[in-house]
């Protein structure tokens, strides 16, 4: 019988580590629900309040079918709401006096944050199927192949996991969580400074110049493209770019900070 | 409770039981600092824990005791020392350290969401336990804490003194043969503190090394083979729990009579044995052990001669406590009113 507890040294126990405060994460949001109201009721009031508020005065002035137009920006509403959980999580872990006993243990510590960054695919998967059906139930509807909705899904969850990471940065440089709550609302707003809910096409020069290339609106444009049939140009490409790149940075920066507040 | 089998990864036999002893200290300390502030932290503590038996650390708040665990649990980094815990360096084998060691701090290190046998699974899982073994272990850990019923209820839901008890089984997953223990028995109730007693000393029979800070000076008196006093950072004291009673005094003899004549007459009687008198009681220190017996028959046959006899007899033993009021010099209440004042104004 080896029932000792041993050090993690090899990638298996490592991988076994990670799949565990993934599933610790997972049980967080099946214990409390709640956690999946943001995910969902978030995108799903900005589709009604866009779509139906809006949508008539902005749809004067566009050819293309204003939901079309909405859809695969909300999506990266949804990922955006859905990465500024783990801000909180994170901040909750490290205040907390659970951190010390994560701390003491022969485990790879690097799963602590990676395990609240992963568990927010599945996360952003189920506001992602709830964001689809809303808008297929106001009238959405693609003619984009299986592919182009395979591409369209994982760039959404390309951008929940590099904007997660953004979170986790905030979590780790956080005091209390009141200010990392508050700071996490950071991660929405280039969302809103985006060409995600609206045409930036009555922006003066300059500063559309400054929407319309920022990493949000790169991939909202390749999922425009995607979900109609257009050719994506090179959107895709610089979108699936910027987000990867924003991950390893925000992952380098993650476990710098976690590194010093571990050697507190 | 537990089976000592499989303990083969430890460089030093830690599980050998306290008959045989081991070449090597399951814990050792040379010259330990980690500063905050001139009289806050830790400063160069030397420390030899023998594997299988109980170290308490005793001294008032702030005075360094939580900072000296959380060095050896790997939780801080020293400024300054050397910290071998299990035969393995501390600040070079972390990892290995912290495969040895469980811990219990002052504040519950628990994931409140999960249920208290979710807690127990999932640390158990980092341990790199065995499903089987998690299992049967926490079965095992729940019914000892009393916590069965509650074991699928979140732990959100628990009181504090079960969240205390979970935690301790948290720490207890893994079997671990050195366990810090912060303050273990603060906030529990009278039964659940003789409970973890009777498992700290299982454990210990089974060759687990304790290294235990407590406010409780019964509680080091009653578990502790060694105490460590400390004091604004610094060790002022070590020894065996009767060695350091031995040093602020010896046991007293204090007779009651009937009279404060009777009382003086015993006195007289017993001028060689440097009784002291004080109303109707007579007051005499008796040497310890076996001298104690021969010193109290002389006693008793010395007031028999002088023809009075005590209503009433008891024996006073030095408690931890002359030790520490002694050792921290806060003698009186009084006194450490004044004292901290004085502390306030030089600040």
């Amino acid at each position: 019988m080896t029932a000792v507890s041993r050090p993690a040294r090899s990638l298996w126990w490592t991988l076994s580590d990670h799949a565990e405060m993934v599933k610790r994460s997972l049980k967080h949001i099946a214990h409390d629900p709640d956690q999946l109201v943001t995910v969902t009721l978030q995108p799903v009031l900005t589709l009604v309040i866009m779509n139906i508020f809006l949508g008539g005065a902005i749809q004067a002035g566009m050819q293309q079918n204003y939901l079309d137009f909405l859809l695969p920006g909300v999506f990266l509403v949804m990922a955006g709401f859905a990465a500024v959980t783990t801000a909180t999580s994170v901040a909750v872990d490290m205040l907390q006096g659970v951190i010390d006993r994560f701390r003491t243990l022969p485990m790879a510590k690097s799963s602590i944050v990676t395990g609240h960054v992963i568990s927010d695919l599945p996360r952003a998967a189920i506001g992602l199927a709830v964001t689809i059906g809303v808008g297929v139930l106001f009238g959405f509807r693609s003619s984009a192949g299986i592919g182009a909705w395979a591409a369209a899904i994982g760039l959404t969850l390309l951008v929940t996991f590099a904007l997660s990471w953004v979170a986790a940065v905030i979590g780790l440089l956080g005091r209390s969580l009141e200010v990392v709550q508050q700071l996490a609302a950071v991660i929405i707003l280039p969302v809103f400074l985006s060409n995600a809910l609206v045409p930036t096409d009555t922006l003066p020069d300059w500063l559309r110049g400054v929407v319309a290339n920022q990493p949000i609106s790169q991939a909202t444009d390749a999922m425009r493209a995607l979900l109609s049939n257009q050719p994506v140009g090179d959107h895709l490409a610089l979108a699936l770019i910027e987000f990867a790149a924003i991950s390893v940075l925000a992952f380098i920066i993650a476990t710098l900070l976690f590194k010093r507040a571990a050697t507190r | 409770m537990c089976s000592s089998a499989g303990r083969t990864r430890l460089p030093v036999s830690l599980r050998g039981g306290t008959s045989s002893m081991p070449a090597v200290p399951a814990i050792s300390v040379a010259g330990l600092t980690k500063s905050y502030t001139e009289t806050t932290g830790l400063f160069d503590l030397d420390l030899e824990v023998p594997a299988g038996s109980v170290t308490a650390l005793l001294g008032p708040n702030g005075a360094g005791k939580t900072t000296a665990v959380r060095l050896l649990a790997t939780l801080l980094k020293p400024d300054r020392g050397h910290m071998r815990i299990g035969g393995y360096d501390a600040a070079r084998q972390p990892r290995e350290v912290q495969a040895l060691i469980g811990l219990t701090g002052q504040s519950a290190s628990v994931d409140m969401k999960l249920t208290g046998k979710g807690n127990l699974a999932m640390f158990g899982r980092l341990h790199h336990l065995p499903w089987r073994t998690i299992r049967e272990r926490s079965r095992l850990l729940l019914e000892r804490f009393d916590l069965a019923t509650a074991a699928n209820k979140p732990v959100q839901s628990y009181s504090g003194g079960m969240r205390r008890k979970l935690d301790l089984a948290v720490s207890l997953i893994a079997e671990p043969s050195i366990l810090f223990l912060d303050e273990p028995t603060t906030g529990l109730d009278p039964a659940s503190r003789q409970a973890l007693w009777e498992i700290i000393r299982d454990l210990v029979a089974q060759g687990a090394t304790v290294l235990l800070t407590t406010q409780y000076l019964d509680e080091a008196d009653a578990l502790a083979d060694r105490i460590t006093f400390i004091d604004a950072g610094r060790r002022i004291a070590q020894g065996a729990p009767a060695e350091l009673k031995a040093q602020v005094g010896q046991t007293q003899l204090r007779l009651t009579f009937r009279s404060t004549g009777d009382a003086e007459t015993a006195r007289a009687a017993l001028e060689r044995s440097a009784a002291v008198r004080s109303g109707a009681v007579v007051q005499l220190p008796l040497p310890g052990g076996r001298d104690g017996l021969d010193a109290l028959k002389t006693v008793i046959d010395a007031v028999d001669r002088a023809g009075v006899s005590p209503e009433r007899y008891d024996v006073q033993e030095p408690t931890l406590n002359d030790v520490y009021f002694q050792l921290t010099g806060h003698q009186r209440p009084d006194e450490e009113t004044k004292k901290n004042s004085a502390k306030e104004k030089t600040r």
